[in-house]
């Protein structure tokens, strides 16, 4: 089987400048509301990220993390997504419909509903740009090389396998206060294992040195 | 929008018809212009002043603080006693020296041929001594480019980049047809700004403010230089109840560091000597307007009010000024500095405000003049600062929008209506690539020296190529504009001196309070002096709030029961410590305008509250709450962190009004410490009310309009 392309996410070096979203949107040119790329940022204490830090930050630029088992290509009734075999999961935005049951249904929230034209679109890994053996647009643009894009087997290599994105659990630092409020330290990844995300995430905890 | 003329003001003299801006007054009587300059030196054999002069400066002397006057009965020129000059009123009928005259025969020096100082500077710029009178400056009659926003790209609308929806300025009232027929009117302003103190008609009153797209370029150099050298020109110092203020960064951003000390290039001796500038508001010299008080400070001098500190320390009616003219360039007041409602009314209360920044932030809406600034991104420069071993080459990277322009060159045009001299504007007139290349060229800089040329193809040293070079960590001393330099200070009669001390002292070093350094003194080269602000932890000690250290250092400095116990109240009142963190997004307030950036970073500002501290108040995460403190308060959501300290709380700086419900600095408190640098943001106490600012009945405090 060939190697797939993912995204090596770097959280050492993320310092949540978000370039990488602005980017995302000069490249594809998103109005004001639709955001493909989105810096996440977890909160959790040193105990619970293996550091001696009292508290630490991760600042995690996520997408879409073009899946091996990709919920959206499942759910879309009108066939609109693919998954290609270097990795990208792509979209074929002419025949959408706008239903908008791909947002729901992935559990990273990556396709995105656009109003000003009604339909579904989410990031391709700048499919077009990989073809012409360019790196996506946020990677190029990147200053601090937190983002990466390879092959997912080599980046579990180099970095460990996949499971270790779950380095950031569902940890309640602090309980909630209100019915809607999950408190702080809330885990803001799902489990890998639903759909087999093509990202890897580099921590202090699995990457000390 | 207030915008008044004030015509026809004392002390504006005229050369030659009543369109001159020059104020000859100012420069008879209150400044070293009329002083004899030893030009032994640079004679020639033909009587003449040699060509290129300034290599020489160094071997010039002051022949004396002798005004040169003209003896009316005999035509005779002696010379005039200076304190009988300098001590008299203006516009009183007394001896009248001449800034033009020169004596080359050494007549009425015993032999020794001198000129005098405004002689010799016009001179330096010119390379022509031959005084010229000065000429009526020519008004346009028709604008000079299109409007600002018919120049727009249509594009730059719907990319989110810029929108003019999205601002907070009034377009309409802020435009004319076209910004750069601003000028003649923000000069004429500039130029006849008064005030008046204890109903007394002081005659100037003016802030240049300046945190400027030069701030930390070579540049800045130069932009210090026209802002003394207009000020004095045009009489905006000198007097009682005026000033020129560099207010924001140039003088604060560099005390005591110098070259000698790090081992750094020159360039930043440049940069840091030209940084001293002229101290605001009085000539006494007893206080300039630390920025952490200057809210206060100007409303109290807009209203003639005395200006009174928390503890009634002192009451400084005599001193404060009336602002007569309020030049913002690039710095944001409202939402950097302290006490924001105060700023907001004294701005109000000013004259003539004149904005000129990049962004059409909140600032812009309490101006009378807006001008658009292009960002650093949109000229050349050459790139150079203290926390910087090495020179970069600034080159623009894209066209600036529609009319805006550089600092430089708005202040150059500024400068052009003030002085129709060619001789003057000569020095003022580069466009930014010739500036870029007589910067390093100019062997007077010396800078090949230290490895630096440009444009002349060596690979090894063309900054052109190289873009950034490290400069030899031993180099000769790199002065640019060093015949531009200028130097103020209020000694005794308060006489602005164009003609550099040290000069005259055949020494290339000026006196240093700060940080005596012999090394340092010896690059220092003929600059202005820094003189630091009045705003050190020390001035302040008295008045710091904050713990039960601070109220024994009150007690220790015999500040009354009363007031200490004052303290002890606001502490009970307002029990958390607030300290202000930077949005995320930028640096300040820069790019708040910006759509894609809001959406990126966050539309609201928050406050950083411990889960502890939540608790106790019943504040829940997201919840709207008031940030008070005794002078201001602000809207906020409340984000329940840990990352933050029980009794703390954190608020961003850097909102405007219209986005993230006004900054931080609405609610900091005057009272810069010694932990904060000057700053106060981080010595506010606050108290977090559940709800916004109309739920706690305290609409009025979102800031004045």
């Amino acid at each position: 089987m060939d190697k797939r392309l993912a995204f090596l996410i770097d959280t050492r070096y993320c310092n949540n400048c978000k370039t990488c979203e602005i980017a995302c949107k000069m490249e594809r040119k998103l109005p004001i509301g639709v955001r493909w790329r989105v810096v996440r940022r977890q909160e959790i204490s040193g105990i619970q990220s293996g550091m001696n830090n009292p508290h630490t930050v991760y600042n995690i630029p996520m997408s879409c993390n073009h899946c091996e088992k990709p919920a959206c290509v499942e759910i879309c009734p009108v066939n609109a997504y693919k998954k290609t075999p270097q990795g990208p999961v792509i979209q074929n935005q002419s025949v959408c419909i706008g239903c908008s049951k791909c947002v729901s249904a992935c559990p990273y929230s990556a396709p995105v509903y656009n109003p000003k034209i009604m339909l579904t679109g989410k990031c391709d890994m700048c499919y077009d740009r990989i073809q012409e053996g360019l790196e996506p647009y946020c990677v190029q643009c990147c200053p601090n090389n937190a983002l990466k894009i390879g092959y997912y087997e080599d980046f579990v290599s180099a970095y460990g396998v996949h499971q270790d994105i779950d380095v950031v659990p569902y940890t309640p630092a602090v309980p909630p206060t209100t019915p809607n409020d999950s408190g702080n330290g809330y885990s803001i990844l799902p489990d890998p294992a639903i759909t087999n995300p093509s990202i890897v995430i580099v921590t202090m905890k699995n990457n000390p040195n | 929008m207030r915008y008044i003329f004030k015509y026809g003001t004392i002390g504006r003299t005229t050369q030659a018809g009543d369109e001159a801006w020059i104020d000859e007054d100012m420069l008879k009587h209150r400044s070293d212009a009329p002083l004899l300059v030893d030009l032994t030196e640079i004679i020639d054999d033909g009587g003449s002043i040699k060509a290129g002069a300034y290599k020489e400066l160094f071997k010039l002397k002051l022949f004396g603080e002798k005004p040169q006057v003209i003896d009316n009965a005999s035509g005779v020129p002696t010379l005039a006693d200076a304190e009988a000059n300098a001590g008299r009123k203006l516009g009183a009928p007394a001896q009248d020296p001449d800034i033009y005259y020169c004596d080359l025969t050494g007549a009425a020096t015993g032999g020794t041929p001198v000129a005098t100082v405004f002689q010799l500077m016009r001179a330096l710029y010119a390379g022509d001594i031959n005084p010229t009178p000065l000429a009526a400056p020519a008004l346009p009659d028709t604008p000079i480019l299109g409007t600002f926003l018919d120049t727009l790209p249509v594009e730059l609308y719907n990319s989110g980049i810029f929108d003019p929806n999205y601002t907070d300025v009034n377009i309409e009232n802020v435009l004319g047809n076209d910004v750069y027929s601003l000028v003649p009117k923000v000069t004429e302003a500039y130029s006849t700004a008064y005030s008046v103190v204890d109903g007394v008609y002081g005659k100037r009153a003016m802030i240049m403010e300046n945190m400027g797209g030069g701030q930390r370029t070579e540049s800045a150099g130069h932009e210090c230089a026209m802002h003394c050298m207009l000020s004095v020109l045009t009489g905006n110092v000198g007097l009682r109840g005026n000033g020129v203020d560099d207010n924001t960064g140039w003088a604060l951003e560099f005390p005591g560091f110098q070259p000698g000390d790090f081992g750094f290039p020159g360039t930043d001796t440049a940069i840091g000597s030209s940084m001293t500038l002229l101290k605001a508001a009085t000539v006494t010299g007893k206080h300039d307007i630390p920025f952490g008080t200057m809210g206060r400070r100007a409303l109290a001098a807009a209203n003639n009010t005395p200006y009174k500190t928390y503890i009634k320390k002192e009451n400084n009616a005599e001193n404060d000024p009336f602002i007569g003219f309020w030049y913002l360039t690039t710095s944001s007041l409202l939402t950097q500095f302290p006490n924001t409602n105060a700023l907001k009314a004294a701005l109000c209360a000013a004259d003539c405000v004149v904005t000129a920044k990049p962004q059409w932030n909140t600032d812009a809406d309490y101006c009378d003049y807006f001008l658009p600034i292009t960002t650093p991104f949109e000229y050349d420069d050459v790139g150079a600062h203290i926390r910087n071993k090495y020179l970069h080459l600034m080159e623009s990277g894209v066209k600036p929008y529609g009319q805006a322009r550089s600092d430089m060159q708005v202040f150059r045009e500024l400068a052009k209506y003030v002085f129709d001299d060619p001789a003057i504007i000569r020095s003022f007139d580069h466009d930014d690539v010739d500036y870029v290349k007589d910067l390093i060229n100019n062997p007077a800089n010396n800078l090949k020296a230290n490895g630096i040329s440009y444009g002349d193809g060596d690979p090894e040293t063309d900054l052109k190529i190289k873009k950034t070079i490290r400069p030899k960590a031993v180099f000769s001393p790199f002065v640019p504009l060093r015949h531009r330099s200028f130097w103020l200070e209020s000694r005794g009669l308060a006489r602005a001196h164009f003609f550099v001390d040290a000069w005259a002292a055949g020494a290339y070093k000026t006196n240093i309070d700060l940080n005596p350094n012999p090394a340092r003194d010896l690059y220092r080269g003929p600059f202005p002096r820094y003189v630091p602000a009045l705003q050190s932890h020390l001035d302040w000690l008295p008045e710091f709030p904050f713990d039960d250290a601070w109220y024994d250092a009150m007690e220790a400095n015999g500040v009354s029961e009363d007031i200490r116990l004052d303290y002890r109240k606001i502490r009970e009142k307002y029990p958390l410590a607030n300290v202000q963190i930077k949005v995320l997004r930028t640096v300040h307030a820069s790019f708040t305008g910006m759509p894609w950036i809001r959406e990126a970073f966050g539309q609201e500002g928050i406050v950083l509250i411990n889960p502890k501290d939540a608790a106790s108040l019943g504040i829940y995460e997201g919840e709207t709450v008031t940030v008070k403190s005794w002078i201001g308060s602000v809207e906020r959501k409340a984000k329940l962190t840990n990352l933050i300290k029980q009794g703390v709380t954190a608020i961003e700086n850097g909102w405007w009004d219209k986005y993230g419900k006004v900054s931080s600095s609405t609610v900091g408190v005057e009272l810069p410490g010694a932990l904060n640098n000057a700053h106060t943001h981080n010595n506010t106490l606050v108290q977090i009310l559940k709800g916004g600012i109309s739920f706690n009945g305290n609409a009025e405090d979102t800031g004045v309009k």
